[in-house]
């Protein structure tokens, strides 16, 4: 029998297990100090483990866990709950700023031509060949043609976007480039547009802010619990 | 047994206080143990005890029923205690946290024994001494201990027979081994 083997049965002593004794075991502790100390360690530290106290806890600890428990239970309902009106107040405020700034959009100048019941029918194809004939003005927008206001927004979006562009290049004073004529309602349309949108990222920013600053993160740094 | 677990741990959730109360008596010592061994600091021990229940009951939906209730809960207790220490690390040290209260300490000859272990102890690696814990104070079986800390059985082990060898070799240098003393198994 080797140191090793020796060590193997010295942790199949602290595992609990019953060794039986061996002759080559006997005679390897004999001849090896090393082993013979290791294992009249274990023994000794055998006995001291079972001779340890076991730490007892006061006797109202159960008490106090429990009420502490319940406690901690309530807090964070409450908390949850808080959490959730205001989530819900914020999305609220969010929506009304949105249609706000919606209803603050430019509207267009000429209403959308209807096709009245009481007009004569070939009055009315009339009406449809003379706007084809003459081509729309520039810098008057399109009035929307679906039922829907929100549905021609993006529709109107684009159009807003080429009036801006049209600003920008008539800003940008390019030596040598004639510059573009300047369309007044296009000009409006765009202060307008960036005035409603500036009121809409500020709000926005103040409520995440508040939001952010009442209800901070959880605590992630523990790894399991 | 896990089903008992599964029950109690039901009636944690609906509320029942008297099912709370039973969790907390039926782990507190093997919690507090743990803490005590792992901190060296009763008072502390005591604080990081109640706050690793209040965890408990807190992740108590995240339990898997399916796995016994006793190696969740040391798992979380070695994780609350690794984060204590580690905070505890960053405060100036005003107490000497070798010392046990005087109540704990055992009266008979063995005193002087059971010092030198726990000193020993103290100087073994975090992971070596969570496992020396786990199993021969708070008799867990090498895969509850495995399941708490997550990691296999076979690392368990490893840590566990090196964690004697070096605790046996402290006890050595320190003169507390001595040839008289050798028994044959």
């Amino acid at each position: 029998m080797n140191c090793l083997e020796c060590q193997e049965l010295l942790q199949q002593k602290l595992d609990g297990a019953a060794t039986a004794p061996s002759l080559e075991f006997d005679a390897h502790l004999g001849i090896c100090m090393k082993c013979r100390e290791l294992h009249a360690g274990a023994q000794l530290l055998l006995d001291g483990l079972r001779k340890q106290a076991s730490p007892k806890l006061p006797v109202d600890f159960v008490k106090r866990t429990t009420a502490m428990v319940f406690g901690d239970r309530r807090e964070r309902r409450q908390k949850v709950r808080s959490r959730l009106y205001i989530t819900a107040a914020l999305a609220a405020s969010v929506i009304v700023m949105v249609l706000f700034a919606y209803a603050m959009l430019p509207r267009s100048p000429v209403p959308a031509p209807k096709n009245n019941d009481g007009l004569a029918k070939q009055d009315a194809i009339k009406i449809e060949d003379k706007k084809k004939a003459t081509p729309e003005p520039k810098g008057i927008e399109k009035p929307p043609e679906r039922p829907s206001a929100i549905a021609a927004l993006p529709t109107r979006w684009v159009e807003a976007t080429r009036d801006h562009a049209n600003v920008v290049l008539a800003a940008a004073n390019f030596d040598g480039v004639e510059r573009l004529p300047i369309d007044p309602t296009a000009t409006e349309a765009a202060k307008e547009m960036s005035d409603g949108v500036r009121t809409v990222t500020l709000n926005t920013r103040k409520a995440f802010d508040f939001f952010a600053r009442e209800f901070p993160m959880p605590d992630l740094g523990e790894r399991r619990d | 047994m896990w089903a008992e677990d599964a029950i109690l741990v039901k009636r944690c959730l609906k509320g029942d206080e008297f099912a709370v109360q039973s969790l907390v008596e039926r782990f507190q010592s093997d919690v507090f143990g743990l803490c005590v061994r792992l901190l060296h600091h009763r008072q502390d021990a005591e604080d990081v005890t109640q706050e690793v229940f209040l965890r408990i009951f807190r992740s108590l939906r995240r339990w898997d029923s399916a796995r016994p209730l006793k190696p969740w809960v040391m798992g979380i207790t070695v994780n609350r205690c690794r984060t204590w220490i580690s905070q505890r690390a960053k405060k100036p040290e005003l107490v000497d946290y070798l010392h046990e209260t005087v109540a704990n300490r055992p009266e008979d000859d063995s005193a002087e024994l059971v010092r030198e272990i726990q000193v020993a102890l103290k100087g073994l690696r975090w992971e070596y001494r969570t496992v020396f814990v786990m199993y021969h104070e708070r008799n867990l079986p090498y895969e509850d201990i495995a399941e708490a800390l997550e990691k296999p059985v076979g690392t368990i082990k490893t840590w566990l027979h090196r964690a004697r060898l070096e605790v046996l070799e402290k006890l050595r240098d320190r003169g507390m081994i001595s040839e008289v003393e050798h028994e044959l198994p």
